[in-house]
C-alpha cells in the first residue's frame, strides 16, 4: 500500500479543517523528508483556505512555517543528516540553475513549487499535490530546507520562515540602517518582526498603528517613535518625514493617501501585505517621485541571512502555541485578530 | 497705469478661452521678460482649463511650452541678452538653493512657482497678488533659472513641445539609464509617446511601441520603434509577455487594464506612469509579487532641460507638430481634445 502522510485539510471555502491523508511525492535523490514538530499559522494559510479568488484546489493541507526533524533523505543529500532540526518556508522546490535562482530569487524560479496549493511534477508528468505543514510529515527539495540555528526554539523559528523572511528581505534590499527613517504600518504578525529588524539594522523606526493601544509594545520591539494614524496631529507631525514605509496592511479600506503623505519626495511605499484587490494609488504621489514596490518571501540565501541575523541580534517573534489537533481553534484566534502575534501548532 | 500682458484665458470649467489682460509681477533682479512667439498646447493645459486635477484659479491663461525672445531682463541676469531666443517650460521659479534644487530636482523645490495656475511668492515665501499666467499670451516673466536658450538647430515652433512633453519623457529614460540591451515599452503613441519612442531608440534601446490598434504601426516604426504591439490583439499581447524591462505609459486611467501592461514586464521590471489620470490608479497587487516597481515622474529640473535640448540637437529629435495662429486658440484646443492633433499643436503669435 502506498505510503501516506496525515494532516488537517480544508475541503471547501468554509474552511473547517478535518483529518485527511494523502500520498506524498516519491522521495527523490535530492529530497528531504521532515517529521513535523511545529507549524506556524500565517495569514496566507487563511487566505488560501477561503480561496477568495477561487484558486484553491481542495482538499488542501496548508501551513508553510514548518519546523521538524529530518526523517529520511535522498542519496545525493549531503548537507543534512537524519535527525537534524530543519525548517521549510513557502517553497518546497526551486531549480537552483535558472537566471532567477542564480540571482538569488529562488521564489521567482519558473519551475518553483510552493509549499501549499501547488503541484509537484515528476519526469513522466505524474502530478502530486503539494501539501503543507498542518500535518505529520512533508517532503521538500533540499535547496528549500534550512538548518535551524540551535539558539532559536522550534516554535519560535516557525514564524521566521515566512513572516520573518517576508519582512527581512525588503529591509535588507533597501539598505535600511543608520540615518534612514522607516515607517512600519501595522503592528501584527508581520509588523512586530519588521520593527525589530529595522531597529536592529540601526534605522529610526516609526511604528504606525490605527490607535494608541500598541504604543508600549511597539517601543518594546524597538520603535523610536509611534504614530497613531487616527490622530490628525500625529499624522501632521510626521508629514513627509519618512524615507520608506513598509505596509503590512492588506485592507482594501486603507487610506493610501494618508500614508503616502508621510513619505518624503523620492521615497518608497513598500507593500508587504498583498491585498486581493487592486491598490488605488493616488496618482499625485507619483509626481513626488515616490515609488511603489512589493515583494514575495525570499530566496534560499536570504533565508540563511535572515536566520543568522535573528541569532546575532536576538530577534524573535511573539508566539502562542496550540496543539496541532486544535488547529481550528488556532485559526479562529488568527481570524479574530486575537493572536499576539503568531500562532504556532505543535505536534 | 500698470503695465498689462494680454492673452487668452479660461473663465470657468467650460473652457472657452477669451481675451484677457493682467498685471504681471514686477521684473525682479534675476527675472527675464519674454516676448512670446510660440506656445505649445499640452494635455495639462486642457486638464487645468477644466479643473481636472485641482480647482483652477480663474481666469487662467494656460500654456507652458513657451518660446520667444528676451525683451527685458533684471540687473543681475548675465547669461541672457536682449533678443536671445529662449524657452520656458512648466515652471517659472525655483529657489536654486534647497535640497531638491541642489540634487537637480528644481521641479520639487518647495518654493517653486508653476508657469500657470499658481501665485508668485515674495522673498519670504508669502503669496503675492500676482498670479502666474502662461504662454497663450503676448508676454511672460520668469526667473532666469527657469529660462533656457533654444539651440539654433531647433525651430521655435518645434522647440515648444520639447519644453514639456520632451522633458517629461526624456527624464525617466535618462534616470533609468536606458540604452543598448534594454527592452523598453512605450504605451500610447501621441504627444508624449512619439517623443518617448524617439528618445529611447536614439539611446540605443530596443523599443516596443504599444497602441490600442494597428493604425499607428508604420508611424511608430518610422519614429524608431523596433517592434509594434497591438494591445487589442491577444496574440500580440501573449508574444510580449514578461519581455520588457521597463514600460512608460503615456496614457491610462482608472479604466485601463493595468494587469495587461504589468504582464508585459519582466520580473523586477518597472512601470513608469507619465500621463497622469484624474483618479487613483488601481495597481493589481499581484504585479508586486514579481518585484515590479511602479513609479511616476514630473517634468524635469533645469539641468535636465539643458541635457534634453542638447540630446535633441545631437540626435536630431523633433516633435511632429501642427501650427495654429494664437487667435484661433480655441480651435487648437479642440483638435487636442478630439485626439486629432498629430501630435502636438503649437500656437503662433
Amino acid at each position: 500500500m502506498a505510503e501516506k502522510f496525515h494532516g488537517y485539510a480544508a475541503f471547501n471555502k468554509e474552511g473547517i479543517l478535518k483529518p485527511y491523508s494523502y500520498t506524498p511525492k516519491p522521495l527523490d535523490d535530492e529530497d528531504i523528508e521532515v517529521e513535523i514538530t511545529h507549524c506556524g499559522i500565517c495569514g496566507t494559510d487563511l487566505h488560501t483556505i477561503r480561496s477568495p479568488r477561487g484558486l484553491t484546489t481542495y482538499p488542501i493541507i496548508v501551513g508553510h512555517e514548518i519546523v521538524g526533524k529530518v526523517s529520511k533523505k535522498g542519496s545525493k543529500v549531503n548537507n543534512f543528516n537524519i535527525g537534524d532540526r530543519v525548517g521549510i518556508g513557502y517553497q518546497v522546490y526551486s531549480c537552483g540553475k535558472c537566471d532567477e535562482c542564480t540571482a538569488g530569487y529562488n521564489q521567482l524560479c519558473p519551475k518553483r513549487v510552493f509549499t501549499i496549493n501547488d503541484k509537484w511534477k515528476d519526469a513522466e508528468g505524474v502530478q502530486y499535490q503539494a501539501h503543507g505543514g498542518y500535518a505529520d510529515k512533508i517532503r521538500a527539495h533540499s535547496n528549500s530546507v534550512f538548518h535551524i540555528p540551535k539558539e532559536i526554539s522550534s516554535a519560535e523559528a516557525c514564524p521566521l520562515l515566512c513572516a520573518g523572511l517576508t519582512t527581512f528581505v525588503p529591509l535588507k534590499r533597501h539598505k535600511v540602517g543608520p540615518g534612514k527613517k522607516v515607517g512600519i504600518l501595522g503592528i501584527g504578525g508581520l509588523g512586530h518582526l519588521a520593527i525589530q529588524w529595522a531597529a536592529k539594522m540601526g534605522a529610526e523606526v516609526i511604528a504606525i498603528s490605527q490607535s494608541d493601544k500598541k504604543r508600549d509594545e511597539a517601543n518594546k520591539f524597538g520603535a523610536t517613535n509611534f504614530l497613531n494614524a487616527s490622530d490628525p496631529n500625529d499624522v501632521e507631525k510626521f508629514t513627509r518625514s519618512l524615507d520608506i514605509i513598509f505596509s503590512t496592511s492588506n485592507g482594501s479600506n486603507t487610506d493610501w493617501n494618508k500614508y503616502i503623505g508621510l513619505i518624503k519626495n523620492h521615497g518608497t511605499l513598500f507593500l508587504l501585505g498583498v491585498p486581493d484587490v487592486p491598490i488605488p494609488i493616488p496618482a499625485f504621489a507619483f509626481l513626488r517621485f515616490i515609488k511603489v514596490e512589493g515583494s514575495l518571501t525570499g530566496g534560499s540565501q536570504d533565508m540563511r541571512d535572515m536566520l543568522e541575523f535573528a541569532v546575532k541580534h536576538n530577534v524573535r517573534p511573539l508566539i502562542q502555541t496550540t496543539p496541532m489537533k486544535d488547529v481550528n481553534e488556532g485559526i479562529k484566534m488568527m481570524h479574530n485578530g486575537k493572536a499576539k502575534y503568531r500562532v504556532v501548532l505543535e505536534n | 497705469m500698470a503695465e498689462e500682458f494680454h492673452g487668452y484665458a479660461a473663465f470657468d470649467k467650460e473652457g472657452i478661452l477669451k481675451p484677457y489682460s493682467y498685471t504681471p509681477k514686477p521684473l525682479g533682479d534675476e527675472d527675464i521678460e519674454v516676448e512670446i512667439s510660440h506656445c505649445g498646447i499640452c494635455g495639462s493645459d486642457l486638464h487645468t482649463i477644466r479643473s481636472g486635477w485641482f480647482p483652477t484659479i480663474y481666469p487662467a491663461i494656460v500654456g507652458h511650452e513657451i518660446v520667444g525672445k528676451v525683451l527685458k531682463k533684471g540687473s543681475k541676469v548675465t547669461d541672457f541678452n536682449i533678443g536671445d531666443r529662449v524657452g520656458i517650460g512648466c515652471q517659472v521659479y525655483s529657489c536654486g538653493k534647497c535640497d531638491e534644487c541642489n540634487v537637480g530636482y528644481n521641479q520639487l523645490c518647495s518654493k517653486m512657482v508653476f508657469t500657470y495656475n499658481d501665485v508668485w511668492k515674495d522673498a519670504e515665501g508669502v503669496p503675492t497678488q500676482y498670479q502666474a499666467h502662461g504662454g497663450y499670451a503676448d508676454k511672460i516673466r520668469a526667473h532666469s533659472d527657469s529660462v533656457f536658450h533654444i539651440p539654433k538647430e531647433i525651430s521655435s515652433a518645434e522647440a515648444c513641445p520639447l519644453l514639456c512633453a520632451g522633458l517629461t519623457t526624456f527624464l525617466p529614460l535618462k534616470h533609468h539609464k536606458v540604452g543598448p540591451g534594454n527592452k523598453v515599452g512605450i504605451v500610447g503613441i501621441g504627444g508624449l509617446g512619439h517623443l518617448a519612442i524617439q528618445w529611447a531608440a536614439k539611446m540605443g534601446a530596443e523599443v516596443t511601441a504599444i497602441s490600442q490598434s494597428d493604425k499607428k504601426r508604420d508611424e511608430a516604426i518610422k519614429l524608431g520603434a523596433t517592434h509594434f504591439m497591438n494591445a487589442s490583439d491577444p496574440n500580440d499581447v501573449k508574444k510580449f509577455t514578461h519581455s520588457l524591462d521597463i514600460i512608460l505609459t503615456t496614457s491610462g486611467d482608472s479604466n485601463t487594464d493595468w494587469t495587461k501592461y504589468m504582464n508585459l514586464i519582466k520580473n523586477r521590471g518597472t512601470l513608469v506612469l507619465i500621463g497622469l489620470p484624474d483618479a487613483p490608479i488601481p495597481i493589481p497587487a499581484f504585479a508586486f509579487m514579481r518585484f515590479i516597481k511602479v513609479e511616476g515622474t514630473l517634468t524635469g529640473g533645469s539641468q535636465d532641460m539643458k541635457d534634453m535640448l542638447e540630446f535633441a540637437v545631437k540626435h536630431n529629435i523633433r516633435p511632429l507638430i501642427q501650427k495654429v495662429p494664437m487667435k484661433d486658440v480655441n480651435e487648437g484646443v479642440k483638435m487636442v481634445l478630439n485626439g486629432k492633433a498629430r501630435y502636438r499643436i503649437v500656437l503662433e503669435n
